[in-house]
C-alpha cells in the first residue's frame, strides 16, 4: 500500500467526530447507582427481619409442640401451625405495603409501587 | 472526602466496600473515554449512553468483577463496554435505522461543509462494516490513543496481532473507500 494511501485514511479518519454525551450522564449514572444501594440496603433489612421471624416463630412453635394436638412424632409443621405462619408473614408483607402507600401522596411516594416485589426479586429472598 | 489523586486501584477498593462517592469519582473520570468509544462502536449517541450505563452499574453491583493485578482497570473496563456493544450488536435489528446523523439545512451550509460532513457519514459507515476485531483495534489504538500492547491484552492477541488487524482495518478502509469513490465519479 502506498503511504500517501495510508495518510489519505488517516486524514480522513481524523476528521471524524464524536457527538458529545448528554451533560446529564454521569448524574443519571451516579442517581441509579444511589437507588440500587437504597434497595440492597432495603433487601438486607426484610431479609434479617424475615430471617429473625422465621427463626423466633420456629422456636414458638416448637414450643407449643407438645401442647398442640399433634403427634410428636411428626416433624413437619401442621395445618394450623402451617396456616399461623402463613398469616404472620402475609400479616408482615401487607403492613410494609400499607405504610409504603401512606408515606405520602401519590407524587410524594418514597418507594415505587412494585418497589417491594422488586426487592424480593433482586435479592432472590424466598419465603 | 477522597482525594483527587486516588488511583483506580484505591476507588474500586472503595467501592468494593460500598462507598458511592467514590463510584461518582470513577464516573467522572471514565465516563467521557467509555463514552467515546461506545459511540464510534455503535455510531449512535443513544445507544453508546445506554452501554456505559450499564457497564458502570454492572460495576457498582458486583465490584468484585475485575481482579486487580489481572490487568489494568481502564484495560478491563474497556473490554466491558466492548462485550456490551457486541451484545447489542447482535440483538440489534439489522435493519435498525440509525438516528443519529445530524439532518442539517444543506440550504445554508457552504458546500465546503456539505462534503466535509458527506465524507464523514461515509467514513463511518465503512467504518462500521469493518470485521469486529478490525473495528476493535481501531477504535482502540487510532482513536482512544491506547498501546499496541494494551489493545493487545483487551483483544486478547498479541502485539503483532494487533499491528496486522491495524493494517488489514486500513487496508479494507482505503478500498472501500476508493471504490465509493469511483461510484461516485461515474
Amino acid at each position: 500500500m502506498k503511504n500517501n494511501d495510508f495518510k489519505k485514511i488517516d486524514s480522513l479518519l481524523n476528521q471524524i467526530q464524536v457527538k458529545p454525551h448528554n451533560n446529564d450522564l454521569e448524574a443519571t449514572i451516579i442517581n441509579k447507582a444511589k437507588k440500587i444501594k437504597q434497595r440492597k440496603s432495603f433487601g438486607i433489612y426484610i431479609q434479617l427481619l424475615i430471617e429473625s421471624f422465621k427463626n423466633s416463630l420456629l422456636s414458638l412453635l416448637s414450643g407449643f409442640h407438645n401442647t398442640m394436638i399433634i403427634s410428636p412424632k411428626d416433624k413437619t409443621l401442621s395445618i394450623s401451625q402451617y396456616s399461623i405462619t402463613i398469616f404472620v408473614i402475609i400479616g408482615f408483607l401487607g403492613g410494609i405495603i400499607a405504610s409504603n402507600l401512606s408515606i405520602g401522596n401519590e407524587s410524594q411516594l418514597f418507594f415505587s409501587d412494585n418497589f417491594v416485589t422488586e426487592i424480593l426479586f433482586d435479592e432472590g429472598i424466598s419465603l | 472526602m477522597l482525594n483527587e489523586s486516588k488511583s483506580d486501584y484505591d476507588l474500586l477498593k472503595e467501592i468494593q466496600r460500598g462507598n458511592h462517592s467514590a463510584f461518582k469519582r470513577l464516573v467522572s473520570l471514565h465516563t467521557s473515554r467509555s463514552y467515546n468509544m461506545a459511540y464510534r462502536y455503535l455510531n449512535n449517541q443513544q445507544d453508546a449512553e445506554d452501554i456505559v450505563q450499564q457497564a458502570f452499574l454492572k460495576l457498582w453491583r458486583n465490584p468484585y468483577s475485575w481482579t486487580p493485578g489481572k490487568a489494568q482497570f481502564t484495560t478491563w473496563f474497556s473490554r466491558v463496554i466492548i462485550n456490551l456493544c457486541l451484545d447489542f450488536l447482535k440483538t440489534r435489528k439489522p435493519n435498525a435505522l440509525s438516528l443519529n446523523f445530524n439532518f442539517v439545512d444543506k440550504k445554508i451550509l457552504p458546500i465546503e461543509k456539505m462534503i466535509q460532513e458527506e465524507k464523514e457519514i461515509l467514513v463511518q459507515e465503512t467504518i462500521q462494516k469493518l470485521p469486529t476485531r478490525q473495528k476493535t483495534a481501531l477504535i482502540l489504538c487510532y482513536f482512544e490513543k491506547f498501546s499496541n500492547k494494551e489493545a493487545a491484552i483487551i483483544l486478547e492477541t498479541t502485539e503483532k496481532g494487533v499491528q496486522s488487524l491495524l493494517l488489514r482495518a486500513k487496508d479494507f478502509l482505503k478500498k472501500q473507500l476508493l471504490f465509493q469513490n469511483d461510484n461516485r465519479k461515474r
